[in-house]
């Protein structure tokens, strides 16, 4: 009997897996060498805030690393923090932001661990002018089956390295981080936001602002059509000078049952949609904190419980720079034309900064993000023509969202697969990787 | 500067309690069996704000040198603001429960162990005339029960033990706080069947513990809840609960 069972966090393939929790490294070490001599393979996870299947595995037990959560040096002075990789980003910031230093680049949710952070290769509202996390990564410390405990860094083992940024989880147990930090000197960040009422608009205000925002993303009404098509939200945002470095609350809200049906729905979506675009301040900058301007969705814990017992999907999609003007207005007119659609849109530009991850999703481009509550009918009337516009278009998918790509899909759109399998420990499997490999 | 003995460090409650105080700027000596968990522990506490940590290897089953540790941790730290004492380990009772030598070895780790460091500590508190001292025991001490009375009487041993002491102590300005945790996600309950609803991480316990242990509290169960539930058990007629397996 285990104590706990771990799902991701889309629901969707729904799994509840076994999961087993480890405390030290020397655990991780003791249980890959016994793993080794067998032929079973685990699979490591940490908040499960994986959508779809990476964070699954096909075989009996996960191990999870949320414990493993010590802090090994931190240097005040010049801004690195060395930690174990089951830290959440929610506990780095506790301890890094009293001391005028912030996360390098941060995803939508804190509540994601160190590790998970780099096997996904997360990217944030800076993307534009910072890169992924990778970019930032000065040394990683795996643990293999087959060649024991490896320091890596970009002047040593650098293909290890390099596989393991991004590598989901694979290329063997990351056991700690080196991670280089900002510097902030407050808390809060001073924000614009700009209403856009059509997608071309959007891409002039982005093209105007983003290059003197540290931080910019768009929210968008998926439900809007025809002249309104892709309107919405614009913001950005840079640290400011003024305010105090205080911490964030944890969040009182939560959503504490799975209803079995969800609440996402063509009417509260279209409701929820037409207030927020209408009620959005927009035009005069303000000082936000941090935790909202970051973390929205954080403020309501369990929030994927809105979607019932069905979960969602998240599609992330990137596409290159080239195709952005086409591309995008066609994916979101045919999502419009769908009617599937929930309030979580989100469209943000890629830099061309490259990451040092073999596998890292971003490409010099624009992003798109969209969660769909979960049907029968979801792939074959919606995603399957998103998937055929992003592959004409020379785009891909986000495997740290995804449960539906085909192995062709995946196989044609990320070139460097086959060296990641080659590099992959022998000991590590996930459900994504039997599913687009084989 | 607060200054903390923690015996028994490298436990997930000890750790997270640990903490709290690192956070405040404490100095710590830390004692625990295995050194190189213990270091990791050391790193992390001065990474979050801990102003000195020293440390000591120390097998608790070896009771002849529980006092050298004492007696190492009074040295280091100058005199002792607090003191927390959690080292311990969950017998798995089916397995030993007809094994007399394995009923004793769990009792001299978890009881003789305990009440020998607690001993030793109150003679060095008593001397200074004050300070606080918290010890992990158990719910399980509450009422022997089938699926654990050998861990469960040996918690007993230590909360009578207390008990007594407290009164002693208490003359000279010094407390000793009775901690009973509930179900807590901490690598004593990993892989055993435990109901969800009931299990809390230990953070979550944690500014409960400090607390309770720097306010002088006596007796003091955590999650809070946990008093009516061993209320509850209780009050359970024995016919009820000889036949039942919890």
């Amino acid at each position: 009997m285990t104590r706990d069972t771990f799902s991701s966090w889309g629901n969707y393939p729904f799994k509840q897996q076994p999961v087993k929790d480890v405390y030290w490294q020397d655990e991780i070490v003791d249980k890959i060498d016994s793993i080794k001599s067998s032929d079973v393979q685990t699979l490591v996870v940490g908040l499960g805030r994986s959508y779809g299947d990476s964070c699954h595995f096909a075989g009996s037990e996960l191990l999870r690393t949320t414990n493993l959560n010590r802090i090994i040096a931190f240097d005040l002075d010049n801004g690195t923090i060395t930690a174990e990789a089951g830290i959440s980003l929610d506990e780095v910031l506790r301890i890094i932001v009293p001391k005028g230093w912030f996360l390098p680049v941060t995803p939508g949710t804190k509540y994601v661990t160190l590790g998970g952070a780099i096997a996904n290769d997360v990217h944030g509202k800076n993307h534009h002018v910072s890169g992924t996390i990778g970019c930032f990564v000065e040394s990683i410390g795996l643990y293999r089956s087959d060649l024991a405990l490896v320091e890596c860094s970009p002047d040593k083992n650098r293909q290890l390295y390099s596989a393991t940024i991004g590598g989901l989880g694979l290329t063997g147990v990351i056991l700690w981080v080196k991670l280089r930090l900002r510097k902030i000197t407050s808390s809060y960040l001073d924000v614009t936001k700009i209403r856009f009422r059509n997608i071309q608009e959007y891409f002039e205000v982005a093209s105007d602002l983003d290059s003197n925002h540290e931080f910019s993303v768009a929210w968008l009404d998926c439900t809007a059509r025809g002249n309104r098509l892709g309107r919405g939200i614009y913001s950005a945002g840079k640290f400011s000078n003024i305010g105090a470095l205080s911490l964030h609350k944890e969040s009182k809200f939560s959503v504490p049952v799975t209803p079995s049906f969800s609440l996402v729905n063509k009417i509260s979506v279209k409701l929820f949609n037409e207030m927020y675009y209408r009620v959005s301040r927009t035009r005069q900058p303000s000082r936000l904190h941090y935790d909202p301007f970051f973390y929205p969705l954080d403020g309501v814990q369990n929030w994927n419980r809105i979607y019932g017992n069905n979960g969602f999907q998240q599609y992330q999609c990137v596409i290159p720079t080239k195709h952005v003007s086409s591309a995008i207005p066609e994916l979101l007119a045919t999502i419009s034309r769908s009617g599937i659609g929930s309030f979580l849109v989100v469209l943000k530009r890629c830099g061309d900064i490259s990451s040092p991850g073999l596998l890292s999703f971003p490409i010099s481009g624009m992003t798109l993000a969209i969660d769909f509550p979960q049907s029968d009918i979801l792939k074959t009337k919606l995603l399957d023509k998103l998937n055929g516009i992003v592959m004409q278009s020379a785009g891909r998918l986000y495997p740290a969202k995804d449960a539906q790509m085909s192995a062709e899909m995946f196989q044609s759109t990320y070139s460097n697969w086959k060296e990641l399998d080659t590099l992959r420990d022998p000991a590590l499997l996930s459900s994504f990787w039997a599913r687009v490999v084989t | 500067m607060k200054k903390v003995f923690i015996y028994g460090a490298t436990s997930a409650i000890a750790q997270a309690c640990a903490r709290i105080w690192a956070q405040q700027g404490c100095e710590f000596v830390l004692c625990a069996r295995n050194e190189e968990r213990l270091k990791l522990v050391v790193g992390d506490l001065l990474a979050r704000g801990a102003s000195s940590v020293d440390y000591m290897v120390s097998d608790a089953r070896d009771t002849g040198g529980l006092k050298d540790t004492v007696t190492f941790a009074a040295s280091e730290l100058g005199h002792i603001d607090y003191v927390l004492i959690a080292h311990g380990e969950l017998p798995d009772q089916l397995s030993i429960e007809t094994d007399g030598q394995a009923i004793k070895e769990s009792f001299e780790l978890n009881a003789v162990s305990t009440i020998v460091l607690i001993s030793e500590v109150a003679t060095v508190l008593e001397k200074q005339g004050f300070g606080c001292i918290g010890v992990i025991t158990s719910v399980a001490g509450d009422r022997g029960r089938r699926s654990n009375y050998i861990y469960g009487s040996s918690k007993a041993a230590v909360s009578t033990y207390c008990e007594g002491l407290r009164a002693r102590l208490s003359r000279h300005n010094v407390s000793l706080t009775d901690v009973r945790p509930g179900l807590i996600a901490t690598p004593m309950t990993e892989g055993k069947s435990v109901p969800k609803i009931l299990l809390v991480s230990p953070d979550a316990v944690s500014n409960r513990i400090t607390k309770s242990i720097v306010n002088a509290k006596a007796i003091v169960y955590a999650p809070a809840y946990w008093k009516w539930i061993m209320f509850g058990v209780n009050m359970l007629p024995r016919k009820i609960i000889d036949k039942k397996d919890f």
